[in-house]
């Protein structure tokens, strides 16, 4: 199980706008709390201030009439009841006549039976004056209000979010276009990553990064290194060994002793072989010369058929398509050149006694096929397969066409096996499609 | 055909001079870039070497060097690179530097043999594969063979290179000094090869006619006519 992957820009949207979320919440929540606080203070003040504004001198409420009572009108929520003692209704606004208000309500503020009413006593006691207003009616104003401070701040998060997905997005542009520098980078490239645009958190990691570069910079030197001075080191020595075998086959007498040298010329001839394969699959790893220049397959098929030109093995059974045109792709001739060696040594190794022929196409095909018995489905499937290092069995039987897939990677090219090739009952085909050179 | 080779790895450079030599060829073996240089110099002017086997690793110097002076003479010799650089480029820098052949070690010696073959064909350097000679004997140079009267011959690896070289042109006289200089390998002497001798054992088998003597001149083989 590999640990879930998470992206630091998606981690920094959600908890920044949690984060605002929740402060937002909490400051409407204290605005809340402070407005309905103001809100009352201001509503009382009101019930309080029209409870002073009537006249309750003695004179005035001798006659039944009381003209300087100010008129309240009818809709508006207040409602006023003067009394008597007695609990009489001496006046009143509104319709209603019965108000649940307690006529011994203390002077002063008081919510009573869904009222909030503010009375006030003469000072001999005998008459009441009480101003009031449904507390439902205060519920609703005080929910509008509310309201109005919040959903604002409500319809403000998709902003925000936006706002905060901008600024991010902004903010990782360096690194995202760090990242697409360093993808596009050529595969042989193996010098240090340059963080110009990136921000200075990240140089700790880049310095780790560069370090470790650098330690690969060296084992690559090494493996180029190797491979381009040790063909010559080995290749020498091995020569020598051959050659010397070989004159020891010719000079000594038929029997056990020259049986036993042409057993160390075949032994030196899978040694070197293997030698070989070695060597090319060091130079295709390390990415020795992976030019990118106009190659001609025409050319390029006839070099490298010279050098079977005088195998005793090959000279009967290899036969040559070329166009009449040079056939011009890019990529890198000596890649190349292990690519295509590669493919005829397996067709002449894997078939033999089987004519084998190298076509070369327009406009970038090289075509190396055999009527031999061919391989099983299964096996054609595993020899297809992305080069792997562990897929080296035994020399001939799969470093050649992995050298083969690696090279048709690097260069862009399609590597194709069929066995048998459509249309033959029996046989195999590899088919190496290059990308033709820009005109 | 005599044989200058430039190599400096002692081991294969003895293997491929004994080859060559039991090929009938005489080999002179030059191991520095330096006595090379002498040698080709005067190879141009004197002409006693037919072609030359290169190696390009020299520890004194490149041999692609070399091949750049041997391309710079008037006259045109074979050079055939030995190399280990077995990549596309090297082959391509060393055939656009003149080089007639390029073999990668390591390689076949029959290989070999038969690369230097095919160049000297191209230089006209090498006999005719299949000659008749007055008296009735005839020549089968690739399958190494003579046969005179249904009777299979046996010929000595010497005898051979000496009927090479008179083969080369039949019918052009060659002195005793050039023969010499063609047929022995550098500071090679031995009585019962001198070239006295090898003529008359070669007149043995192959018939008197084959081959005549013209006074104070040389040597000249005896072709069939038609």
């Amino acid at each position: 199980m590999t640990p879930r992957r998470w992206s630091l820009a998606r981690l920094l949207r959600h908890r920044l706008l949690a984060a605002v979320a929740l402060l937002w919440t909490a400051a409407a929540v204290v605005a809340t709390v402070a407005v309905r606080h103001e809100l009352n203070d201001v509503l009382d003040s009101a019930l309080l201030s029209l409870a002073e504004q009537i006249p309750l001198e003695a004179g005035a409420l001798a006659a039944d009439n009381i003209p300087s009572l100010p008129a309240i009108p009818e809709e508006d929520v207040m409602h006023v009841l003067v009394r008597n003692q007695q609990g009489h209704v001496l006046r009143q606004s509104g319709p209603t006549r019965n108000m649940p208000w307690p006529l011994d309500a203390a002077p002063g503020l008081q919510s009573v039976n869904g009222w909030r009413v503010a009375t006030r006593r003469t000072v001999d006691g005998r008459l009441v004056v009480q101003v009031g207003e449904p507390l439902n009616e205060r519920r609703q104003s005080l929910t509008e209000s509310t309201a109005a401070l919040i959903l604002p701040l409500l319809a403000l998060l998709p902003l925000a979010a936006l706002l905060i997905d901008l600024l991010l997005r902004r903010s990782f542009k360096g690194v995202q276009e760090a990242s697409e520098q360093w993808r596009v980078r050529p595969e042989a490239d193996i010098s240090p990553l340059q963080a110009n645009d990136l921000p200075t958190e990240f140089d700790p990691m880049m310095a780790s990064i560069n370090a470790l570069v650098d330690r690969l910079q060296g084992v690559v030197r090494a493996e180029r290194a190797f491979a381009a001075s040790s063909a010559h080191e080995l290749r020498t020595p091995l020569a020598a060994a051959r050659a010397q075998a070989q004159r020891l086959v010719a000079e000594l007498p038929e029997g056990d002793a020259q049986e036993r040298a042409l057993a160390l010329v075949r032994s030196l001839d899978r040694l070197g072989n293997t030698a070989t394969k070695l060597l090319q699959l060091s130079r295709v790893e390390s990415g020795i010369g992976l030019a990118r220049e106009p190659v001609d397959l025409r050319q390029l098929a006839t070099l490298v058929l010279d050098e079977f030109r005088h195998h005793a093995d090959a000279v009967h059974r290899l036969t040559v398509q070329l166009p009449d045109q040079p056939v011009i792709v890019q990529g890198d001739i000596d890649a190349l050149g292990i690519a295509i060696r590669n493919l005829i040594e397996n067709a002449l190794k894997h078939a033999p006694q089987a004519q084998v022929e190298v076509r070369v196409e327009a406009p970038g095909r090289v075509i190396v096929s055999d009527d031999g018995p061919g391989v099983a489905a299964e096996t054609l499937a595993t020899l297809s397969q992305p080069y792997s290092r562990g897929s080296t069995r035994s020399e001939g039987t799969g470093l050649g066409l992995a050298i083969v897939a690696r090279i048709a990677e690097q260069q862009h090219a399609a590597l194709v096996l069929q066995s048998p090739p459509p249309g033959a009952g029996q046989g195999f085909r590899a088919t190496l499609t290059i990308a033709a050179a820009a005109a | 055909m005599h044989i200058t080779l430039i190599e400096d790895d002692i081991d294969l450079g003895q293997a491929v001079a004994d080859h060559l030599v039991a090929q009938g060829h005489a080999v002179e073996w030059l191991k520095t870039a330096a006595h090379a240089r002498d040698a080709l110099a005067r190879m141009s002017e004197r002409r006693d070497s037919d072609m030359a086997l290169l190696d390009l690793g020299l520890p004194d110097g490149d041999g692609m060097d070399l091949l750049a002076e041997v391309r710079r003479q008037p006259t045109p010799f074979p050079v055939l690179v030995l190399s280990a650089r077995d990549q596309i480029r090297d082959r391509i820098r060393g055939l656009a530097s003149g080089a007639d052949d390029y073999l990668v070690k390591p390689f076949d010696l029959e290989e070999l043999s038969a690369r230097v073959d095919a160049v000297a064909r191209r230089y006209a350097l090498a006999p005719t594969p299949l000659l008749q000679l007055e008296g009735g004997a005839q020549v089968d140079f690739h399958g190494q063979v003579v046969r005179r009267d249904g009777l299979v011959l046996s010929l000595t690896a010497m005898e051979w290179a000496l009927l090479r070289c008179l083969a080369v042109h039949p019918g052009q006289t060659w002195s005793k000094d050039a023969l010499t200089r063609r047929l022995y390998s550098q500071g090679e002497s031995s009585d019962s090869n001198t070239l006295e001798v090898l003529i008359s054992r070669l007149r043995k088998k192959l018939g008197p006619e084959a081959i005549s003597t013209t006074r104070q001149l040389g040597y000249r083989l005896e072709r069939l006519p038609g």
